[in-house]
């Protein structure tokens, strides 16, 4: 899946969804959505400083907000 | 911690930090808050289930106590205004990247008992008779740190118990260093 950039608003309407399906138990359907919010490009490259690359690729998390910061190649630098 | 257990720790860690980092941008940029203060506190929330687990992990997981820690203050960091704060923040993720070094030295007994030589015999440069190295340093700074924010007036109960939680887990976090020298120093210097 291709993942996008979000405005702040369908960021929030996406927590929404996430914290209706949290509130119902359904944590690992809210987790897939979790995966679509682009994390914040200094918490990316956080991630990768502190925990290491393959955190970042293996749990698929959203880093179109990096990419566009730091460069699509900024995660093998 | 297992591996899978600890990536799922992990994840809660960044999740509840940009739920935080995104209801403070969110309040920023509105009139009426009401978002952002949702999910702030929500964020906040998050954020004490969080420390929660960190703490009851933290006798066989130091370093996800030192993760925890540098990813909330990398968060803090961005939106600090006062400059002191900022330079306190600042030090704070230096001498946890220093803590996380020598967590490595540590878990060597061969490495530890040589560096431990370096370190003068004296009370003042000992924490109960160890070293009072990177780790020690950093997580007693830390606890001065967070006990003054918990003085801070305006900050809301849920913000408190995160603080609070955050206190008991730097000292839970000594404890367990404390032991891992002793470990360390009383190896027969095999690693």
């Amino acid at each position: 899946m291709e993942h996008k950039i979000m405005t702040m608003d369908e960021k929030f309407a996406m927590f929404q969804k996430i914290w209706a399906l949290e509130d119902a138990g359904q944590k690992e359907e809210a987790q897939k959505f979790w995966m679509q919010i682009p994390m914040p490009a200094y918490l990316a490259k956080w991630c990768k400083e502190k925990v290491g690359v393959d955190f970042l690729l293996h749990n698929g998390f959203n880093l179109a907000e990096a990419n566009e910061e730091y460069g699509k190649e900024w995660l093998t630098h | 911690m297992k591996s899978m257990e600890k990536n799922g720790l992990l994840i809660s860690i960044v999740q509840s930090v940009y739920l935080i980092d995104f209801g403070r941008k969110k309040l920023a940029s509105e009139v009426s808050n009401s978002e952002g203060r949702i999910a702030l506190m929500r964020g906040l929330s998050t954020a004490l289930d969080v420390f929660n687990e960190v703490h009851d992990n933290a006798s066989n997981d130091l370093e996800m106590v030192i993760l925890a820690e540098h990813a909330f203050i990398t968060e803090e960091l961005r939106y600090s205004v006062e400059p002191m704060v900022a330079s306190s923040l600042s030090a704070a993720l230096a001498s946890f990247d220093d803590a996380l070094r020598v967590l490595v030295t540590v878990q060597n007994p061969t490495a530890y008992q040589n560096a431990e030589t370096s370190w003068p015999r004296h009370r003042k440069y000992r924490h109960h008779n160890m070293p009072k190295d990177a780790f020690h340093i950093a997580a007693a700074s830390h606890i001065t740190r967070l006990r003054n924010t918990l003085r801070t007036p305006g900050i809301n109960n849920t913000e408190r118990q995160v603080y609070a939680q955050r206190v008991k887990n730097m000292s839970a976090a000594q404890n367990a260093y404390l032991a891992l020298q002793k470990k360390a120093l009383s190896c027969g210097g095999q690693d």
